[in-house]
């Protein structure tokens, strides 16, 4: 494919949020952009609330933010929740790491032209390849049905959880869902075992049908990720080069708008990660799995490069580790206790929280007034932070698809593809 | 802005507002003439939704009038409705009604000077914040 | 012949949408019943492909209209599809979204979007947030799956009432076990629910509610934050804002069961006029005070009573801000 005017590629598919790419021709060269063509602002949902409903409101962002919003609440109430509190938290947080991952997996999976083949129905039999490519879709159809069922049991809801409150957790575990929340970690670990073999083994490979997610790379970038209520920011090589509060995060954050997307950049500010290299794009750093991988430890990723399957490998990585926590974590005596929550007596002005969540680093912080009403709200979240790698790997994936002269439909595929896992 | 004339819906309970209304026409008190009443059996009756639809539906103002305290005709029907307006005034505020626009009254049988002075105060009001919205 | 279906999203969190995937191994029997003609987020259909379809049996439309282009989707959507299906409370009543409407106008943000070359121009931001029956072009909406997100049963339910026939299996029997039985019986009988169906309850959240009511009276309201008993009584008479007593059922309780208030995702029940009226009337009902004084002290204790009564509703069902 050649390009002399302005292409498209919409709508792509799997994306959280609407967007396209649109690759504009530059003096001879072609620039292409990932736009968000559709944006909630959380502020606009979130000022003028009662501060006690942040968990409930920015839980349609993601799932994870329902958590960070309850240790908001945490700060601004000033107090500690009970051990059993924390316990459910972080078990509800876990079973949505693998909800999230196996999602992206999935879509990964399906066939980009028939989707769901429905091969024990169809006339001629549609051979050993479309067989293991559903079996392989309903085995992380399986796990992420028993992820969604423990995220129910500990949240309420899987989706839209809601038990994270200011100083705990609204309820006790009814007493048969200690046995199920065991039940469910062994088979968790069990199938996302098997799903990581097939991935590793032969999907990504060269020859398997992922292996073009190797084919094209980027930079890395500084990676950062919220380590004990602090943010710890990385340089490329994995060195710690920084750690701050999450009220400190205007100081070294910033969130930039750009006339192209509605959907804002999050940046490191100058200074937060080491020397600018003077790139166009500066400040530019990620967060997530890879951002999570201890780079020795569990895969082989470069200093110099960057591959969505490095991300993908990382993601494969996070499942397991987070799928062996659960196995510790779902156990009885984690959740029982004398208290679930601890009652808050005064409320401050202002707060910060930050999180690990699934995709990575939520950090939020809020003002509210004298009676609780949410005055200004800040949310840095990975749909931001990571906007800058995603517009890169736009880049490079449309660069090496003209480069290498592949169809409109080929590139569009591996756009997609990519994309998905940042 | 000279020829505008405010709608004001009255909810007048059929024991005494209606009464006092009847008869500050019989008595021909000077009174805007801004009114659509609505007889009610009791201002206990006049559930927040009745209010929140005349507004929707093109009202200016809202005025429920009922018997004075310990005089209602069912026992406690317009403590019920002042319990109310507080809750009601205050989502109304919230919404964007203007405080002035909604009124709870106490206007006995016998009070028909007073119905006529509450209708002109409140359609002199009105008048001056307008129409709604 | 296999009926023809379209799912889509416009402006939300795509839950309700994946909520189709999460049919979990009856996403796959799907094709069997029916052939997904469009479907963005899965198939990575276009706008362009939209216009080349002539004619699609059902839609399920999820997410709130507040660009341009789901404006768009929308209305061609309408024209196309014989049944039309909002999923969620945001397609429904607009849902969260639709708290976009309650700020007051922004006048800086337009500005800095300026020398853009119109190639990279972005679909245009509806001035209001809309639900999908409030968009001009869109006359009617034929049935309405409620929830933030729906749930998988009542998309099941929906999915088999409309797509597959009402085959029964069980999927569909747990599900109508919640349904109102004048529509079970259309739906298993295989004429498909009646016009403008709502796969939910008829009665309030109350009705199915597991806390013990006993009388309602309280002295001062009190926020989530506080202390309140976590099981056991029911909320509202704990003098907590719990609109259950507001909300179409159909969720069995969930968000009460596991000691939350529930905030009215399902919209309001069928015989209530509005939903913030309603909670009006409910709440200072129970105030034991006579004196003016006092109850003035009670009602300024209730904070952004728009926001919490309307949460799911703004766009749709609140009589003074709607439209």
């Amino acid at each position: 494919m050649t390009m002399q005017e302005t292409t498209t590629f919409e709508p792509l598919k799997g994306q959280d949020a609407p967007c396209r790419v649109r690759v504009v021709p530059d003096d001879g060269d072609q620039r292409a952009y990932l736009q968000t063509t559709g944006y909630l602002d959380p502020a606009d949902l979130c000022i003028g609330r009662a501060v006690e409903e942040l968990p409930r409101i920015l839980s349609i962002r993601s799932p994870a933010h329902h958590l960070a919003a309850a240790r908001l609440l945490d700060r601004l109430f000033n107090v500690e929740p009970p051990d059993i509190a924390k316990n459910m938290r972080n078990a509800l947080g876990r079973s949505l790491v693998l909800c999230r991952h196996l999602r992206k997996l999935h879509l990964l999976l399906l066939d980009p032209n028939d989707p769901f083949p429905d091969h024990r129905a169809s006339a001629k039999p549609a051979g050993r390849r479309a067989a293991v490519a559903h079996r392989r879709a309903e085995t992380v159809m399986h796990a992420l049905g028993l992820a969604q069922e423990a995220a129910a049991i500990l949240g309420g809801r899987s989706d839209h959880p809601l038990t994270a409150i200011a100083g705990g957790v609204s309820r006790f575990l009814k007493d048969d869902y200690y046995q199920r929340l065991t039940e469910i970690a062994d088979a968790c670990l069990e199938l996302v075992l098997k799903i990581e073999a097939f991935f590793r083994e032969d999907l990504l490979n060269e020859g398997g049908p992922l292996h073009h997610l190797s084919e094209m790379e980027i930079d890395p970038v500084p990676t950062a990720t919220a380590t004990e209520g602090k943010i710890v920011v990385k340089d490329r090589s994995g060195k710690v080069v920084g750690d701050f509060p999450p009220e400190k995060t205007p100081e070294k954050i910033s969130v930039r708008r750009e006339p192209w997307s509605y959907l804002p950049f999050a940046s490191l500010k100058n200074g937060a990660a080491g020397p600018d290299t003077g790139e166009k794009m500066p400040g530019v750093f990620l967060v997530g799995p890879l951002a999570r991988m201890d780079n020795e430890a569990e895969t082989e990723t470069s200093e110099t490069r960057l591959t969505p399957s490095d991300a993908c490998r990382a993601m494969l990585a996070d499942l397991i580790r987070t799928a062996e926590r659960m196995t510790d974590l779902y156990k009885k005596e984690n959740f029982v206790g004398p208290a679930i929550r601890t009652v808050p007596e005064k409320m401050g002005a202002e707060a910060w929280a930050a999180l690990e969540g699934p995709a990575g680093l939520i950090v939020l912080g809020a003002t509210v007034d004298g009676k609780g009403i949410v005055e200004s709200i800040r949310v840095v979240d990975p749909i931001q932070i990571n906007n800058g790698v995603r517009c890169r790997i736009a880049e490079a994936a449309v660069a090496e698809g003209l480069a290498q002269n592949r169809s409109h439909t080929d590139i569009k595929r591996r756009l997609e593809n990519s994309l998905l896992l940042f | 802005m000279t020829d505008y004339e405010p709608k004001i819906i009255a909810f007048l309970c059929n024991w005494c507002s209606y009464v006092a209304a009847d008869a500050a026409g019989v008595s021909r008190f000077q009174q805007a003439a801004n009114v659509r009443v609505i007889r009610v059996f009791c201002s206990g009756m006049v559930d927040p939704s009745y209010v929140l639809k005349a507004f929707s539906s093109g009202a200016d103002a809202v005025l429920v009038a009922g018997c004075h305290p310990g005089d209602c005709h069912y026992i406690s029907g317009n403590m019920k409705a002042l319990r109310r307006s507080f809750l009601l005034a205050n989502l109304l505020k919230e919404m964007g009604v203007d405080e002035g626009r909604f009124r709870l009254e106490w206007i006995a049988a016998s009070e028909s000077p007073r119905y006529a002075e509450v209708i002109n105060e409140m359609s002199e009001s009105v008048r001056q914040l307008g129409p709604m919205h | 012949m296999k009926p023809k279906i379209a799912i889509v999203s416009a402006s939300g969190c795509r839950a309700c949408e994946t909520t189709m995937l999460d049919i979990h191994y009856g996403v796959s029997a799907l094709n069997r019943w029916a052939e997904i003609q469009f479907w963005p987020f899965v198939l990575g259909s276009s706008m362009a492909d939209l216009e080349r379809i002539d004619h699609l049996d059902v839609c399920f439309f999820s997410g709130a209209i507040a660009t341009g282009s789901d404006r768009a989707m929308a209305e061609m959507l309408r024209k196309k599809c014989d049944r039309l299906v909002a999923v969620g409370a945001c397609a429904a009543y607009g849902g969260m979204p639709g708290l976009k409407n309650l700020k007051k106008p922004a006048t800086a943000e337009a500005a800095d979007r300026g020398d853009l070359p119109e190639e990279l121009a972005l679909p245009e931001q509806e001035n209001r947030v809309r639900a999908l029956d409030g968009v001009d072009g869109i006359d009617r909406v034929d049935a309405v799956v409620p929830g933030c997100p729906a749930p998988v049963n009542l998309v099941w339910a929906a999915v088999s009432a409309l797509v597959c026939g009402g085959e029964a299996d069980a999927r569909i029997t747990y599900a109508a076990a919640r349904l109102p039985e004048e529509m079970v019986r259309p739906i298993l009988s295989g004429l498909g629910p009646p016009p403008g169906a709502v796969f939910a309850g008829e009665k309030a959240v109350c009705a199915t509610c597991s806390r013990k009511k006993e009388e309602k009276r309280f002295k001062a309201v009190k926020r989530p934050y506080q202390a309140y008993e976590s099981t056991g009584r029911c909320l509202l008479e704990q003098g907590l804002i719990c609109q259950g007593i507001a909300t179409r059922e159909g969720c069995g309780g969930l968000c009460t069961g596991v000691g939350v208030p529930c905030r009215g995702c399902y919209g309001k029940p069928p015989a209530t006029f509005d939903p913030g009226a309603k909670m009006v009337s409910a709440i200072s009902s129970t105030f034991e005070t006579e004196k003016p004084a006092e109850i003035q002290k009670i009602a300024d204790d209730f904070v952004d009573m728009t926001g919490c009564f309307y949460r799911y509703t703004l766009p749709a069902q609140c009589m003074l801000m709607k439209g």
